[in-house]
């Protein structure tokens, strides 16, 4: 079984932030959203030697995959216009894995991967260990750093936006918003 | 280079993402995806002339990759058909373990040879 790095929070946060700030500055002055799909496309090869793939071909129920070759996600839910939200998550979520455990996953034996099942989308696998070692648990937490970069985020919420404005603004669900402001202990 | 890797390279230096490719010409985001990733054969020619329209190549290179992709292909079938029964079995069995990288880098020997 492979181990994994631990990671705090704030830990997470910082690479998530590093990563905006070589790729897209612009999203942490809070003018713009991430538009990740675009950013993966065209980044993610450079930035972690991974290839961007949207495919049929992953198994029934499982949105994305990432492992030591490519970021796989689901043909199915990039096209679905009513799901976007959680096609933005789940790239998110996938690039988390990407960035923090694309090494371990390529020098791991052939076929080690990471696969996200439908309806697991904000779940955390709380039940392997502890949770900072948990590949899960830090690809959501990337994935929610990525897409809400904490100080933007914060200055909506006190200037007194909704939840909902809020989590139009950045593409992804309310209750995705509830769960990175929580991870900020701002709720 | 292969078809796959042409298209690729040819996307990329336009500037464009899967999904305004596939926009404008007409195909599911995974379509242009998996051609990229050879996990698609050579796309029909009229999607290839969209495809080099859109990308804005003239000089046809994306054509000339996919025809001599086209070509390997058809000759290997070729040598296929000249093997006794049992020995293209067994060949075919052989090429159905092999993964898409082992492909190509068998392709790429054999023209070295060939050369």
């Amino acid at each position: 079984m492979m181990r994994f790095r631990g990671y705090s929070g704030i830990q997470v946060d910082q690479v998530a932030y590093r990563v905006l700030e070589k790729f897209h500055p612009e999203v942490l002055d809070g003018d713009a959203g991430l538009n990740v799909e675009k950013f993966l496309d065209e980044s993610l090869e450079d930035a972690c030697g991974l290839t961007f793939n949207v495919t049929e071909s992953l198994p029934p129920g499982v949105l994305g995959c990432t492992d030591g070759k490519c970021l796989r996600v689901s043909a199915s839910l990039a096209e679905a216009k009513e799901k976007h939200d959680l096609y933005v998550s789940t790239l998110a979520h996938e690039a988390g894995h990407a960035f923090l455990h694309s090494k371990i996953l390529k020098d791991a034996a052939h076929g080690q991967r990471f696969e996200e099942q439908e309806h697991q989308s904000i779940r955390l696998y709380r039940e392997q260990g502890r949770l900072w070692e948990n590949p899960e648990w830090q690809a959501w937490r990337f994935a929610g750093a990525l897409l809400m970069p904490a100080e933007p985020l914060l200055k909506r919420i006190r200037a007194g936006q909704t939840v909902g404005r809020v989590a139009s603004f950045y593409g992804v669900s309310q209750s995705f918003v509830m769960a990175r402001l929580r991870a900020l202990k701002a709720i | 280079m292969t078809f796959a890797d042409q298209l690729y390279k040819s996307r990329r230096e336009k500037g464009m993402t899967l999904r305004e490719l596939a926009g404008l010409v007409e195909v599911s985001m995974s379509y242009i995806s998996d051609m990229e990733h050879g996990r698609r054969g050579i796309p029909n020619p009229e999607l290839l002339e969209k495809l080099e329209a859109c990308l804005n190549i003239v000089d046809g290179r994306l054509k000339t990759v996919a025809q001599d992709q086209q070509e390997v292909r058809q000759n290997y079938r070729r040598k296929l058909e000249t093997l006794p029964s049992t020995e293209a079995v067994a060949l075919m069995r052989v090429i159905s373990t092999m993964t898409e990288e082992d492909v190509r880098k068998f392709v790429a020997d054999n023209q070295a040879k060939e050369k």
